[in-house]
């Protein structure tokens, strides 16, 4: 199956980084795996994540389970809105990112295009896309991706280029 | 029942390459230093909130079937498990009240008696199970790193 089919997929390093933190916010008091959808705006060739909604999911066993329910509940965040669902990260509890069964046939949407990314250790130091597992629905089914770059793009959401002031400095400009 | 010292350190070894993995990129100091076959310690660095140092000692023997006694120590490790040396947040004996700690099973002396030490793979509540020396680390790395304070 050609990467061509599927738009490139772009997001800021701050959402991504903001990913790492909200799949962590599920593990804070008891270690637990998250989900964050991921919307945003799409064209033929390229789809930049803007929006991240974060599920009312069931983790009361520690693995991430979301309803029907609550799927509409985070589709009706961007009802109205130019937005479309670009896929999902989840959360794994140590550094295998790999699929599981149940992450293949359960995964929130599952359509041609569709992305999913396994962060490991819960996301709790953050998003480092060589590090993650890269999923791509393709042809029926989620392939894992080698190719990260020709499927899902991490660019610079902010910068400052000021030269470092010191405190106190605030009249300095 | 007993484990020959040889497969502790070896499974040690072996789990303790994705602990090295995890603490590096979390930024925690691991020190493998003292591992040997007359000592199956290691040891962690972790940084509360506000920026304060604590070190937890892992006694890993007759690991895997048991699982290693967790406790907090001084930097020197000449002093363990005082209120002092522990974060905000645990059990007041003071202990690490988790089934991957030793110490917290009643019948050592700790707040669990209704957990039996061959189960220490189960999940602690609600949650997954917490069933390698990397995840010991990385469940202790969360508790630590949102507590402010110490407990004396």
């Amino acid at each position: 199956m050609s990467s061509q089919q599927v738009p490139v997929i772009y997001m800021t390093n701050e959402l991504a980084q903001k990913t790492a933190m909200l799949l962590d916010s599920f593990a804070l008091r008891r270690p637990s795996e998250g989900v964050v959808y991921w919307f945003g705006i799409e064209s033929r060739n390229i789809a930049v994540i803007t929006t991240l909604v974060v599920p009312d999911a069931d983790t009361s066993d520690g693995c991430v389970r979301t309803s029907v329910v609550a799927n509409a509940a985070a589709i009706r965040v961007i009802t109205g809105s130019p937005l479309v669902y670009i896929g999902q990260a989840h959360s794994h509890p140590g550094h295998h990112v790999s699929h599981s069964p149940v992450d293949d046939v359960e995964t929130f949407a599952r359509f041609e295009g569709a992305i999913s990314v396994v962060v490991p250790w819960f996301g709790r130091y953050g998003l480092r896309i060589n590090e993650c597992g890269v999923y791509r629905h393709l042809g029926g089914r989620f392939r894992g991706i080698s190719d990260v770059d020709a499927h899902l793009r991490i660019v610079p959401g902010f910068a400052d280029l000021r030269p470092a002031k010191g405190e106190g400095d605030i009249n300095a400009r | 029942m007993s484990v020959p010292v040889e497969v502790s350190q070896q499974t040690v070894q072996t789990e303790l390459v994705a602990a090295a993995e995890y603490a590096a990129a979390a930024g925690l100091d691991l020190d493998t230093g003292f591992l040997s076959e007359h000592s199956l310690a290691f040891f962690v660095r972790f940084w509360n909130r506000d920026g304060d140092q604590f070190y937890a000692e892992f006694q890993c023997e007759e690991y895997p079937l048991y699982p290693p006694t967790v406790e907090f120590v001084n930097k020197s490790r000449s002093e363990r498990g005082t209120l002092r040396l522990y974060p905000q947040g645990f059990h007041p004996t003071p202990c690490i009240c988790m089934r991957y700690n030793r110490k917290a099973y009643g019948e050592r002396g700790g707040p669990h008696g209704d957990w039996r030490m061959l189960d220490w793979r189960l999940p602690t509540g609600n949650g997954i199970a917490i069933d390698t020396l990397a995840l010991m680390v990385s469940d202790l790395h969360s508790k630590i790193r949102q507590s402010s304070g110490r407990m004396a």
